[in-house]
């Protein structure tokens, strides 16, 4: 099982990164990237099994990279959970249209993390 | 008898006539037959002993036969036996699942028809299932639901900009299976939205709240989306008015906060202010005349309400000075339209809302005194008499030191309200006053000293980079020379800025460019005085309504009958001296 967490805020990556961890990921599991072209980079030459991805980041957006992420052919059903703090109706239902999987919103806690997690792990 | 007995004794018989048969015809052939005994079948007992045998086993065989079809016949009868007893076992058992299954379905039917939640399933041509509930048809009426487009039955009174949003919404339902049942809930336009109930001709907005569930098909695929329509405007109606109740509840508590926190006297001098105030506004506003342009009377409007305002807002009665602000601003905004319906209306509704919040206050000052003089005079509490104030004698204290006292309050809450440090200084060698000045005088510092603290002095950094203490002076004075009550007022702001002036009062079009070229500064200054002026760009609590510096001019010249010299002292600040006979 391998993770991607992808958002440029260092602090969320480090609190996601804790929470799978306290999830029983091993931390050589857990990989994580500041931008989506990075993030791009590691989905094509690595097989990810879960993707969490921030929405608004420099480079690639979070939805731009969801939208390729659907393209490749191994991630076609990849569990992709974002998150991020643009909870207007239009703004989930673009994410839906992208391909988004499950949806959190900011400030993130550990339960709701964790609940959503439950889910694809 | 068994036959393996009986068949060999047959045989035997047979066998021994037999025998004799032959033998007899035999000897008749031979023609020997005297002295034989044709019975006799010891001379020849082979015969029959034989055929007695055969006899025997045959029917030995034949017994053993039937034996065997008789254990088979007893075998197939136990068995058709225990197969019937078996099928009526299962009869029975499937009796039982029936009988079960039908209570479990009107159990289920009872649950789903009595929950007070609408349920029903669309197909991806968003076509309506069987197995709708009656819930939907109390929430939405009955209709022809079966087959029929959700659009046409159940969300048919939203308006098109919300169906495009549904139908791009469903859309994703059926075609994204990835996505989350949560996640879509969040995205449902229609999580909420209102349903136009038509009952006997008449449309009752009900507040629908929405939830689906979808069903997936063994290959991941969704097959069918499920609503769930639940009618939650009772439950809204109660939340509405508990906030009602709470904000009136808050409403109560500010106005007795607000009449305990200032000294007695001037919290009673204020409320008969404005109910002054309040009764001059009515009797203006029965003045205007329908579809007729009043300007002057509609600023004699703006000048009642805007004192009213810059009252409420100096003692804190927050609710009011708010009322009054909006009041001023439409009355403002509509300044030159004639009074047609909707003008009449705005009017109506603000003074409305002015009036039920003054009222709230004269509803708790008597229940205070009731409280405490066990009736409901307001009068007694508040130590006046309801005569028309300019005719009777002052039975109040309308002295300097009080209202030095209200000065103070102002500028102190103007000056936080504004991130300013202001000193108030106030001489007066008189105490008390002719109460037919005390009023106009009172509105003319307030002014003054909410202009001085918004355009005059500066922000403390800037003081100290010009070299002045950080806090801000406003001085007044009053004093009596002869038989004129002298007013000097004067601050250390950054006095008048002509140019702002010119330009403010170009832009407001109280002078056009050409003309204020040719003005002097002295008749720019004097701009300031125009009913209109502002140099503030945005309408607050403290002033920027443009009816300030107009206000005092009128007051000093048209009430008092007194004169106006203003100083303008550069950049020292700002300086005027007000001359009232008396």
């Amino acid at each position: 099982m391998k993770v991607l967490v992808v958002d440029d805020s260092s602090i969320t990556r480090r609190v996601l990164k804790n929470i799978l961890k306290e999830k029983n990921i091993p931390e050589s599991s857990i990989i994580d990237a500041a931008d989506g072209e990075t993030a791009l980079k590691i989905l094509n030459t690595q097989n990810i099994d879960l993707l969490l991805v921030d929405w608004n980041m420099p480079k690639l957006n979070g939805l731009e990279l969801v939208k390729i992420v659907r393209q490749i052919d191994k991630y076609k059903k990849l569990p992709i959970i974002m998150i991020t703090s643009e909870a207007a109706k239009y703004n989930v239902l673009e994410a839906v249209k992208a391909g988004v999987s499950d949806y959190i919103v900011k400030p993130i806690t550990g339960i709701t993390v964790m609940k959503k997690l439950d889910q694809y792990l | 008898m068994k036959r393996k007995y009986i068949w060999p004794l047959y045989g035997f018989i047979a066998g021994t006539l037999f025998s004799s048969l032959q033998l007899t015809m035999i000897l008749k052939q031979l023609k020997i037959t005297q002295g034989v005994n044709i019975f006799a079948f010891w001379e020849r007992p082979v015969g029959p002993i034989v055929l007695a045998v055969t006899f025997f086993i045959i029917g030995w065989y034949q017994d053993k036969l039937i034996n065997q079809r008789k254990q088979v016949e007893q075998k197939n009868k136990e068995l058709q036996k225990a197969m019937i007893d078996q099928a009526m076992q299962l009869g029975e058992e499937l009796n039982r699942t029936m009988d079960q299954l039908t209570r479990y379905t009107d159990q289920l039917d009872k649950i789903v028809n009595n929950i007070n939640i609408g349920i029903c399933v669309i197909n991806n041509e968003y076509n309506i299932e069987e197995g709708f509930n009656n819930s939907l048809i109390d929430i939405f009426g009955d209709k022809d639901y079966l087959h029929n487009s959700i659009f046409d039955t159940i969300f048919n009174t939203i308006n098109e900009n919300q169906k495009k949003e549904m139908k791009d919404f469903l859309e994703q339902c059926f075609s994204n299976a990835l996505a989350s049942d949560d996640m879509l809930s969040e995205a449902n336009p229609l999580e909420e939205f209102t349903y136009l109930y038509l009952e006997k001709g008449k449309a009752i907005p009900k507040t629908i709240v929405t939830k689906i569930v979808r069903f997936k098909s063994t290959e991941d695929e969704i097959e069918k989306v499920m609503f769930l329509f639940e009618d939650v405007t009772t439950e809204r109606e109660l939340k509405k008015l508990i906030k009602q109740k709470e904000e009136e509840y808050n409403r109560s508590y500010d106005t007795i906060v607000s009449l305990l926190r200032h000294d007695t006297q001037l919290t009673k001098q204020f409320i008969n202010e404005l109910r002054e105030n309040m009764q001059r506004l009515k009797t203006s506003l029965d003045d205007l005349k329908q579809n007729e342009k009043n300007i002057e009377l509609i600023n004699d409007i703006i000048a009642i309400v805007h004192s009213i305002k810059g009252e409420a807002f100096s003692l804190d009665f927050e609710k009011l000075a708010e009322e009054a602000s909006q009041f001023e601003r439409f009355l403002k905004e509509n300044r030159n339209r004639t009074l047609d319906l909707e003008m009449n209306l705005g009017i109506l509704n603000h003074y409305e809302k002015l009036r039920n919040q003054s009222a709230s206050y004269d509803r708790i000052i008597e229940n205070m005194a009731n409280f405490i003089y066990g009736e409901k005079t307001v009068e007694k509490l508040l130590g006046v008499e309801t005569r028309d104030r300019t005719k009777h004698q002052n039975t109040r204290d309308d002295t300097l030191s009080l209202l030095e006292k209200e000065l103070r309050i102002i500028t102190e809450k103007t000056a936080k309200e504004k991130e300013k440090s202001v000193t108030l200084n106030f001489e007066h060698e008189v105490e008390k006053i002719d109460p037919k000045i005390y009023k106009p005088l009172k509105e003319i510092l307030l002014h003054l000293i909410r202009n001085s603290i918004d355009h005059g002095i500066e922000h403390p950094e800037i003081r100290k980079q010009k070299g002045k203490d950080e806090s801000g002076n406003i001085k007044i004075t009053v004093k009596r020379i002869d038989d004129n009550l002298v007013i000097e007022y004067s601050d250390d702001g950054a006095g008048l800025d002509i140019n702002r002036i010119k330009e403010k009062a170009i832009k407001e079009k109280i002078v056009s460019e050409e003309e204020a070229e040719k003005m002097s500064k002295a008749e720019i200054i004097k701009l300031i005085f125009k009913e209109g002026f502002t140099t503030s760009n945005n309408a607050d609590m403290i002033s920027g309504t443009g009816a300030g510096m107009s206000i005092v001019k009128k007051n000093v010249i048209t009430q008092l009958k007194g004169k106006l010299s203003i100083f303008n002292r550069g950049g020292e600040g700002f300086k005027l001296k007000i001359n009232i006979p008396s």
